[in-house]
Parts: structure tokens; sequence; C-alpha cells
């Protein structure tokens, strides 16, 4: 189970594994509004 | 909101952070290797590998982002990269949290042409089975008492 905790400092801790499942979303969704967009806009600057 | 997304394609700071973002994920995976001693799943080594595509990705798109073809193919490849490193990041989330049964072992299973854990085994040998990822900490990696 990831651990999610809070320290009195503010200290935010999650598993590296939770950790890429943010990051790689956040990739993918990314990627393709840019790819999506392009398609869409091609002569957006 | 398309509109400045298509913008962002086209931008040398976009595919600038993607370089300095993959290159601080694969540091850091360095430094929970080699400094705080955790060793990498084979799940872990196939990110580091889809990683160092992206990073290699954004640097062609650097150089090539002003070529509407070029830039578009490259923006494919680094979604289906992206759609890769999802699928293994899911993989490593779903063998943690038991939602699958793990049929993880120590081979990479990369083809002879590619066998880059035994041209670089400083940075993509696999050391452990898969199982529990250390907690991540955004100010620190030692937890306070």
């Amino acid at each position: 189970m990831g651990t999610v905790w809070l320290h009195p400092d503010l200290l935010l801790g999650i598993t590296m594994a939770e950790g890429l499942m943010v990051i790689s979303l956040a990739a993918v969704a990314g990627f393709a509004a840019v790819l999506i967009g392009s398609f869409k806009y091609p002569h957006a600057e | 909101m398309l509109h400045h997304a298509a913008a962002l394609g086209k931008h040398a700071g976009f595919w600038l952070t993607i370089i300095l973002v993959g290159c601080v994920l694969e540091g850091v995976a360095l430094f929970y290797q080699y400094v705080l001693d955790y060793g990498p799943c084979v799940l872990c080594i196939h990110i580091r590998i889809w990683i160092l595509a992206l990073i290699a990705l954004a640097v062609l798109a650097l150089f090539l982002r002003r070529y509407r073809i070029p830039n578009l193919l490259l923006q494919i490849l680094s979604l289906g990269a992206a759609a890769a490193l999802l699928e293994r990041s899911w993989m490593v989330f779903a063998v943690e949290r038991n939602l699958i049964e793990s049929s993880c072992e120590m081979s990479t299973g990369l083809p002879s042409w590619f066998a880059v854990d035994q041209w670089f085994p400083v940075v993509f040998e696999p050391w452990e089975l898969c199982g529990y990822t250390p907690t991540c900490y955004w100010a620190s990696p030692w937890p306070k008492a």
C-alpha cells in the first residue's frame, strides 16, 4: 500500500510507483494536447 | 487551449523542459540506486529506457521543431513513448498494490541489437525483483522522526 503522509513541516511523501503514474499520465495528456493542437492549428505560433 | 498547445510544440522551452525533467528523473533514479541503495527492478529499467527515449526525441525536436512534418512525427513518437512509459508505470504501480499477479524476472528481455543492460550496466542493469518501490520525498529523501 502506498504511503501518503503529511509531516508537520508539510513534507509530502508518495511512493515512486505513484509518482511515476502521475508523471506519465501528465506526459500522455500533454503530448496528446500538443499533437491534436498541431493538427488543428498548423500555423499556431 | 489547443491553440496554445499547438504553439508549445514549436517552442524551444517546451522541448528543453522535457529534456530537463527527463534528466532530473534519471538522476533521481540513480540517486536512489547508488546513494540510498534501492536497486532497480526490470520494470524500473524499462521506465529508464522510455524516459531516455523521450529525452532523445526532445533533443531531435529541439532542432527540428520549425519543420512541420518532422515536428509532427516527433510529437507522435513522443506520445507513443509517453504511452509506453504510462504502461510500464501502471505495471509497477499494480505490482506494488497487488492488483495483478507479478511475473517479473531479472532479465530485461531486450533484443541483442539493443542490449543496453549489457552495454551500460551501471544505468540499465536490474538488481532486484519487482515489488515495493521506495517513498519519494519532495524536500528530502530521508523521513524525519
